[in-house]
């Protein structure tokens, strides 16, 4: 019993503890309802949307994209005027409660050729994004997982697609398939997919030494089935981010073919050619110009600040 | 470090090779052709039966692909089909100056301005100077050079009455064209900057640096920046490029005679020449410039492993 000499002292002091009554004791804190379990377990996508929704910029973005697409999809369904057509006894006219974003140089309503606009620029963002996607994710992910040559080839590809002038092949495959949304649309898909199948591979190639990999190929799985099943999903985070850039980038380049004149043609109206053709008269009815512009503007600045909120609400590590 | 560059160049000089194989035969793909009688109605059919003829335009395309070779190999880039007086050569001998002395200018003030308002903002994280900074880099970012360009144009003749549509040879001449140019390089950069900076800010060295007593200026410019600059030497080489080989839409508009328009206009004109004439120019450079801005990271970051 003298090894345990020293503490013979302090075990009355702690048999008197347990004596007291329990009324003397004051609960610090909240009576362990610190050690409970409150919240639910939320999942990953819970969490992102949780932070994108704490987004202000990002939030007020998305209500502005979606609010124009309803908008674009139903006020020409119900709107008296039409995007074409020839009014001379209203042309040039400014603002107004009639037309609320005044006329053009044929009488026609600009509100509603702005709208139709947005139907072409929803519309080319919306595809080119979705294609860019597919072919980014399958191209990135080939060349990050399959590695060594294979990656060499697919890689040097890329570098050749991007030492050609985008302006000149864009022009030369318009030409080619004529002036309309589908060869628009091809035409920006020609290599904007680069940016997202070079993070996809990234990614691959950074997770696939991962154990679960490993784990995975040693249960029999596929080079399919780990690819889609395990890596892109995975890396899906930077991945949207990617994609939500691309679908500015494919307005903005939309609306920039329309003002060169190489884009949607008369009298469909697209952003880039309503501006394009009130540069001429922008001194003397500048309304003209700066409602498509505004409308310009205003989408890039949604999706940006969506594709930022995004960023910050997928990857915390690039928070800043 | 040079047997890098050199298996670097390799690499661009077959990168080049492919580029205008493919842009050879895509060219010739495209519908109508320069002398083709369906659009210049103006001119006999006989005459340009003889135009095509002389050009060797009616004989087989492989023959015609190493043909171009020959002369690109003599550094010929064949004579223009538009203006059947000049030499591509001449053309971009011309013009190119123009638009890389309006883009030169343009990608230094880019980093001028961009670099200090980056740092400022990190410095100044969430008070106003950082508020105002990346209000300013968002609306960079979300408002096409196109639209910037057009705005500035109707602002400063429209509003204010001045004659800027003419390109004289003053220096103030450039003050538009390089505003639009390096508008979105700028937003970008600050961004970029900012970014990079607040992360090598949190590092360890950096607490180590001020640690020992380092002033605040010194930590910023000698320890942080080092680090916080490398996505902006990634992003220079593709921004010089496509600076300084013009853009179509801000010659047009401030009227600068550089290269920029024939990037559209060699193709509507079908004038071959050009068009394989603008796509080595262009693609050279690239690579050119890829290969530059890849040796001053590996210059600036000894990390960066230049032989793997």
């Amino acid at each position: 019993m003298t090894a345990i000499e020293p503490n013979a002292r302090a075990l009355p002091e702690q048999c008197a503890y347990s004596d007291l009554p329990s009324e003397l004791f004051v609960m610090d804190g909240n009576g362990g309802e610190d050690e409970q379990i409150v919240r639910p377990s939320t999942t990953y996508w819970h969490d992102v949307w949780q932070a994108f929704r704490r987004d202000p910029l990002a939030m007020g973005g998305a209500i502005f994209i979606v609010l124009m697409g309803l908008c674009a999809i139903f006020i020409p369904m119900v709107s008296p005027y039409s995007y074409d057509g020839f009014f001379p006894l209203i042309r040039n006219q400014g603002p107004s409660w009639e037309h609320l974003c005044g006329t053009d140089q044929m009488g026609r309503d600009i509100m509603i050729r702005i709208l139709y606009g947005a139907r072409i620029s929803l519309t080319v963002g919306i595809v080119a994004a979705v294609i860019n996607f597919f072919i980014g994710v399958i191209y990135g992910g080939i060349s990050g997982y399959v590695g060594g040559m294979v990656d060499m080839v697919l890689m040097r590809i890329v570098d050749i697609l991007t030492s050609l002038p985008s302006l000149l092949y864009i022009v030369l495959i318009m030409l080619v398939l004529g002036s309309n949304v589908g060869s628009v649309i091809l035409a920006l898909c020609f290599t904007s997919w680069i940016g997202t199948a070079r993070v996809v591979r990234s990614e691959v190639m950074r997770l696939k030494h991962s154990e679960y990999v490993l784990a995975s190929r040693l249960s029999g799985a596929t080079t399919r089935h780990i690819l889609f099943h395990h890596l892109i999903p995975n890396a899906m985070g930077p991945i949207i981010v990617s994609t939500a850039f691309l679908i500015p980038n494919a307005i903005f380049s939309e609306a920039f073919l329309s003002f060169l004149g190489i884009g949607i043609q008369a009298p469909m109206a697209s952003w880039g050619a309503l501006a394009n053709e009130a540069i001429p008269i922008m001194m003397t009815s500048p309304h003209q110009l700066l409602f498509p512009v505004a409308a310009i503007c205003l989408t890039m600045f949604s999706f940006n600040f969506i594709g930022d909120g995004l960023r910050d609400a997928l990857d915390p590590r690039m928070k800043h | 470090m040079l047997r890098y560059i050199l298996k670097r160049l390799m690499a661009g000089v077959l990168t080049i090779v492919i580029l205008i194989t493919v842009a050879f035969f895509m060219m010739h793909a495209m519908p109508g052709s320069p002398f083709s009688p369906a659009e210049q109605k103006n001119v006999p059919p006989e005459i340009l039966e003889r135009l095509a003829e002389s050009y060797g335009l009616n004989r087989p395309i492989l023959e015609q692909y190493l043909e171009y070779w020959k002369s690109l190999l003599n550094g010929e880039l064949g004579i223009s089909f538009k203006k059947p007086d000049t030499s591509v050569n001449s053309i971009i001998a011309t013009h190119f100056p123009v638009s890389a002395q309006v883009g030169g200018i343009a990608v230094i003030f880019s980093l001028m301005v961009g670099i200090p308002l980056g740092i400022v903002s990190a410095m100044h994280r969430g008070k106003a100077a950082d508020f105002a900074t990346m209000a300013f880099a968002t609306i960079g970012i979300s408002v096409p050079t196109y639209v910037f360009s057009v705005l500035l144009l109707w602002f400063f003749a429209g509003v204010c009455h001045l004659s800027i549509t003419v390109w004289w040879d003053q220096w103030y001449n450039y003050l538009l064209p390089v505003a639009c140019l390096s508008f979105n390089p700028i937003a970008y950069i600050a961004r970029q900057t900012r970014s990079s900076m607040l992360e090598a800010l949190e590092a360890d060295y950096i607490r180590t640096a001020r640690a020992k007593g380092v002033s605040e200026l010194m930590v910023v410019a000698k320890h942080a920046l080092k680090n916080a600059i490398t996505p902006v030497v990634t992003y220079l080489g593709p921004l010089v490029a496509g600076l300084l080989t013009g853009s179509f839409v801000v010659e047009r508009f401030f009227s600068v005679p550089g290269i920029g328009r024939y990037f559209v206009t060699s193709v509507s004109d079908r004038d071959y020449t050009m068009i394989m004439g603008i796509v080595i120019f262009f693609g050279v450079f690239v690579v050119i410039c890829n290969l530059i801005s890849d040796i001053l990271l590996a210059v600036i970051d000894p990390r960066v492993k230049l032989s793997k």
